[in-house]
Parts: structure tokens; C-alpha cells; sequence
């Protein structure tokens, strides 16, 4: 992930069972320890709430971020974003991750020239997964979560007239009613969706119909980030103008489809902003 | 090219770094040299299209010459479908390949996941991001219709007719009855536009003669000077002696411009029919597509029309 601002790869941590985090480990070459533990919550957890004040109650362990120079795209030694608080809670059927970190720019459009912010987790299901985006026979999971799928969450879909305010174009192939033309509700004609091709074959990252601003991804080795066929992740991000605060949830047993915990053993999970 | 910076051409052969052997390039994290663009570098993408270049001397009066001390020309750049693609070489998920049926370039828009190193790196900036879909797209090349026989179809709308899509065969083996061949390998009128950049583009360009020497060779290499000196002979020995009287090579070049555009099939081999001045398009099982005449008829009036008693302005 090409992101200017952002700064890749930054926890490693075992996950035991019973979601007692034991041992975390910031950065591969960095050797820094944390201990973290999953809180229980009885009852319902935060699982799009960063402003909860349950989370309040939660210990949280600053994580530094360590750049990621093991393969394009790397990230050049001098990240802007050096270190992240996490918290992470369960309740017996969720696990819910909260990761702040300080940015004062909101950057949740995306121009030909500008990046969005995001972040991620990465969960190492499989023994010998390793830290960094899996092996060929050890897959991960990986939950992103995107600053601008989430402005299209909250607020429309940022098509054009979002992004230009002034632009104006008129007629445009097989659109349903008047310009300004918006999407999808204007352009929902497969006629009209075959001129964005990304939606049309049904790249998630081009419909313009979100229902959460997280992707739920696997990866069997580098250059092999694939959108998994089950979106097990939820969340929700937000920026108070000087940090972004954003949770990461997902239901520890979601189904057969999902990629399982594993036999309850250690996992290890990387975290990425 | 300024990314590239100085570099040397030794007599035809191009001696410097191509954007992929640049060590200084702007940008580590891309294994190519290439120029990220602004935002605003898109806003008009047609600012000073029309816009001449050069300086028109008047002091003393001014007298028409060759070249002309103003010019201008038009050059319409698609993907040039590079054999060696700085875009697929960018991409660090492999989202962009090249079909082995037919060498064109695209970009899979279910894997591409916005990164953009490919249009950094791709050094005629033909790679685009679409800020709907927010991934990258670019010319297919019209490839549904390459598959069944036809010219893309900006190849086929030219409003100039002045486009010829086609297979070229390995520099090393050429055909002189296959068009592109013909232009490209064997006469060598038609040539890539900034082949510096080490990519080998696929679309090649016959070069406007009344533009000066040292532009031309700044955008095709110094193939340049051939290219206008052999197109520029052809046409002023078709223009003093008469078609019928060039020779067979001559009346190639001038018979594949008449031919351009004169079919939406491609044209795998062509043939001059020299008693009727006509060339003769092939596709690929050797069925004729199209049989066009090499000059045109010509008709002159008189300049005073007797009939209306005006003199008119154009006889021709």
C-alpha cells in the first residue's frame, strides 16, 4: 500500500486462548515487548463505537511503528506516524481492537495525487504465518480499514461532484435522469455500469455501495492481497482533528466460511497504519 | 524525460539509462523512474494544443520558407501497449499483464487496488485513476475487437485516416508485404515516440517533415532524420514525376497512407497493382478486404465560369 503518510507494519502479539493477549512484540527490528490483555466486557461491546466510554476502562499500551522494508511497496525509515495506542476487549463472542493514533489532517478523499489514511490488522491464523502478509502455505487475515470508504459510510458516496464541487458534466452514456449524475442511483443500469469497470466485475474497492468502511482481506505472501469472500470485519473510525480513533471488531466464530481462529493456540497479529 | 536527465545516444543506438535502470529516481519505493502527477496536472489536459512553436521573424519582411519558422502538429497518444510496460513493472501486485495472443496491455479491475505506481512509472502517462472506481485504468486497445479481426476504434474513427492497426513480426524477420512491417522495419518512416524511455512502445508515428530536425529527433530519436528525409523524397518524386512513374518501393509508402483507414479490418498484407495504381489489403488467410485507388481523380474547372460570368476561387 502506497500511503505517504502512513507507516506499515507495527505489533506483533500472541493471541492465546480465551483472548489473553501474552506477549506483544513492536516491530520486528525493533525487540520492544508489551504485554497486553484482551479485557472481558460483559455484554455488549463497542464494536463501532471508538467514543464508547467503555473503552475508557481499557488499559492502553502504546505500540511504535516500525517501518515495513521487506518488499515493495515499502515505507521509507522515516514514517510520519511513529506509534499507536491500542486497546483491544472481548465479550465471549466478539473481539473488538480500538487503534488512536495522533493526525491532525483528515485525509478521507482520494484525488489522482492524494492517499487516504487507513489501518489495519492483521491476524496470523496459521502456524508460520509469520509477521508480514503470510507465506504460500500460511495464509492471513487482514482487516482495513479505509478513511474514505468511511466518509462514504457516513455521509454519500464522494463521486465527482464531491470531490470538484464546480465540475459539471453533461450527458453521460445510458445515466438515469438529469446531471449532476450521481452514483449508484443514477448510474445502477448494467449499460451504465459497464463504463466503471471496476465495479462492474465487482472490485470492492470501486462500489460505490459500502456497508462498512472495513475490508476483510486474506494474503498468502507478498503481492497476493485478496479480498476474501466473507466480510467478517466491521468498524468504524473517527477524527476529533487531532487523532483518529478507530475500531475493529469482528465475532470470534462467524461461521464456517470464515478463516477460524485456528485450534486455539497462539496466534500472532500484526497491526498496520 | 527530465526524470530521465541527461542521457547519451551513441550515432542510432540509445547508449543511457532507460526508466528502468535509473538508480536517482524520484522515488525509491517504485522500481521504476518515473513523475508522480498532480491533481491539477489534469485540469486541462488540452492547454496549448493548438499553440504554435517557433519565432516568427517579421523585421525586413516576412517570406514564406521551409521549414516554416511557425509550426505545430497534432499527435493523438494512446497506451503504446509497450513490450517492456513500466506500468506492469510498477505494480507490486501484478494487477497489470500482457496477453500473450496479442501483447496488449491491461490493467485486471478486479485486482488493481489503487496503489499508483503505475502511473508514475508509466513514462506517456497513459495510465489514469479513476476517482469513481478509485483504481487505475487505461486503453484496452479495443481488444474484443483486435480479437475478431478490426482496428480499435479510435483507429477506426480517425477523422484524418491516417491510422494503421496491425501485427509487426521481430525486428530481425520482417515482412515486407505486412503493413506495419513495411513502415516500421523495412523503410523505417514510422518510430516510437520517446524510445529512451527503454519500454519499446508499440505505436509508432510517421513524423511531419516541415518540423525541425532537432525536435523530431527530441521525440523519435535520431531515427528522425531518415524517416522525414525517406517520406519527403517519396512525395516530392510523386509530385514532379507523376504516380505512374515511381518505382515500386515509392508507391508503397504512398499506397499504405491511402490505405490507412479505408477498412475497420486489419490488414495483414497489402500488394500494388501497379497498372491500375491501385493497393490491394489482405487479412490474414489471404481474403481480400479492401482494393483502393493510389490517386485519386482530378478534375480541373475553368477559371472563369462562363455561365455565371464569376471567376471562381478554386479550379480543383
Amino acid at each position: 500500500m502506497r500511503m505517504d503518510k502512513l507507516v506499515l507494519v507495527l505489533a506483533t502479539f500472541a493471541l492465546a486462548a480465551g483472548l489473553y493477549v501474552s506477549n506483544i512484540q513492536i516491530g520486528v527490528t525493533l525487540g520492544q515487548e508489551l504485554g497486553l490483555t484482551a479485557k472481558y466486557v460483559d455484554g455488549q461491546l463497542p464494536i463501532t463505537s471508538p467514543d464508547s466510554t467503555i473503552w475508557g476502562e481499557v488499559e492502553a499500551k502504546e505500540v511504535e511503528l516500525g517501518p515495513q522494508l521487506t518488499a515493495a511497496p515499502w515505507i521509507h525509515p522515516k514514517p510520519s506516524i511513529r506509534s499507536l495506542r491500542v486497546r483491544v476487549i472481548h465479550n465471549g463472542t466478539w473481539v473488538s481492537f480500538l487503534l488512536e493514533w495522533n493526525d491532525a489532517t483528515k485525509d478521507d478523499k482520494m484525488l489522482t495525487d492524494t492517499f487516504r489514511d487507513s489501518a489495519a490488522v492483521m491476524l496470523a491464523l496459521q502456524p508460520g504465518a509469520g509477521q508480514c502478509m503470510g507465506t504460500p502455505t500460511a495464509e492471513v487475515v487482514i482487516a482495513h480499514w479505509k478513511a474514505d470508504w468511511q466518509r462514504d459510510v457516513n455521509e454519500v458516496f464522494t463521486d465527482i461532484s464531491e470531490l470538484y464541487p464546480n465540475f459539471w458534466s453533461d450527458w453521460y452514456p445510458f445515466a438515469v435522469g438529469d446531471p449532476p449524475y450521481t452514483l449508484p442511483n443514477l448510474m445502477n443500469l448494467s449499460t451504465a455500469k459497464e463504463y466503471f469497470a471496476g465495479w462492474y466485475v465487482g472490485n470492492p474497492l470501486s462500489t460505490p455501495l459500502k456497508l462498512t468502511p472495513v475490508e476483510t482481506l486474506v494474503a498468502h505472501g507478498w503481492g497476493t492481497l485478496t479480498t476474501y469472500a466473507f466480510q467478517s470485519f466491521i468498524g468504524r473510525g473517527i477524527h476529533d482533528g487531532a487523532k483518529w480513533s478507530v475500531v475493529i471488531s469482528r465475532p470470534i466464530s462467524p461461521g464456517q466460511a470464515d478463516p477460524p481462529w485456528g485450534d486455539g493456540g497462539p496466534v500472532e497479529v500484526v497491526s498496520a497504519v | 524525460m527530465e526524470t530521465l536527465g541527461e542521457q547519451k545516444w551513441e550515432a542510432k543506438r540509445y547508449a543511457g539509462k532507460t526508466v528502468f535502470e535509473l538508480e536517482d529516481r524520484p522515488n525509491k519505493e517504485n522500481p521504476v523512474a518515473g513523475y508522480f502527477p498532480e491533481d491539477l496536472d489534469y485540469a486541462h489536459p488540452n492547454l496549448g494544443e493548438d499553440e504554435v512553436s517557433g519565432v516568427l521573424e517579421t523585421e525586413g519582411g516576412y517570406f514564406p520558407t521551409i521549414p516554416k519558422p511557425l509550426w505545430m502538429f497534432y499527435l493523438p497518444r494512446i497506451c503504446n501497449h509497450c513490450t517492456y510496460p513500466a506500468c506492469l513493472a510498477a505494480c507490486p501486485r501484478r494487477a497489470i499483464y500482457k496477453r500473450e495472443e496479442d501483447e496488449i496491455v491491461l490493467v485486471d479491475q478486479a485486482r488493481c487496488r489503487g496503489y499508483r505506481y503505475c502511473i508514475e512509472a508509466c513514462p506517456y502517462k497513459k495510465v489514469f485513476f479513476n476517482l469513481m472506481t478509485r483504481v487505475a485504468e487505461k486503453c484496452i486497445a479495443c481488444f474484443p475487437l483486435i480479437e475478431n479481426g478490426k482496428i480499435p476504434r479510435c483507429f477506426e474513427t480517425c477523422i484524418g485516416k491516417i491510422r494503421i492497426a496491425g501485427f509487426i513480426s521481430k525486428p530481425d524477420s520482417p515482412n515486407p508485404e505486412n503493413p506495419i512491417d513495411y513502415l516500421v522495419l523495412v523503410i523505417k518512416v514510422a518510430l516510437p515516440l520517446f524510445p529512451q524511455s527503454g519500454t519499446e512502445p508499440n505505436i509508432y508515428y510517421i513524423p511531419p517533415i516541415n518540423v525541425p530536425l532537432n525536435f523530431l529527433r527530441m521525440m523519435f530519436g535520431p531515427g528522425a532524420d531518415n524517416a522525414v528525409k525517406t517520406y519527403r523524397a517519396v512525395m516530392e518524386k510523386a509530385r514532379q514525376n507523376g504516380l505512374e512513374n515511381l518505382d515500386d518501393e515509392d508507391l508503397k509508402l504512398i499506397g499504405l497512407v491511402t490505405l490507412a483507414n479505408s477498412t475497420n479490418r486489419i490488414v495483414h498484407r497489402f500488394r500494388i497493382i501497379r497498372e491500375t495504381l491501385e493497393i490491394v489489403g489482405y487479412d490474414e488467410h489471404g481474403g481480400g478486404l479492401v482494393k483502393v485507388p493510389i490517386s485519386e481523380p482530378k478534375h480541373v474547372r475553368e477559371f472563369y465560369d462562363q455561365r455565371l460570368k464569376v471567376y471562381r476561387h478554386n479550379i480543383t
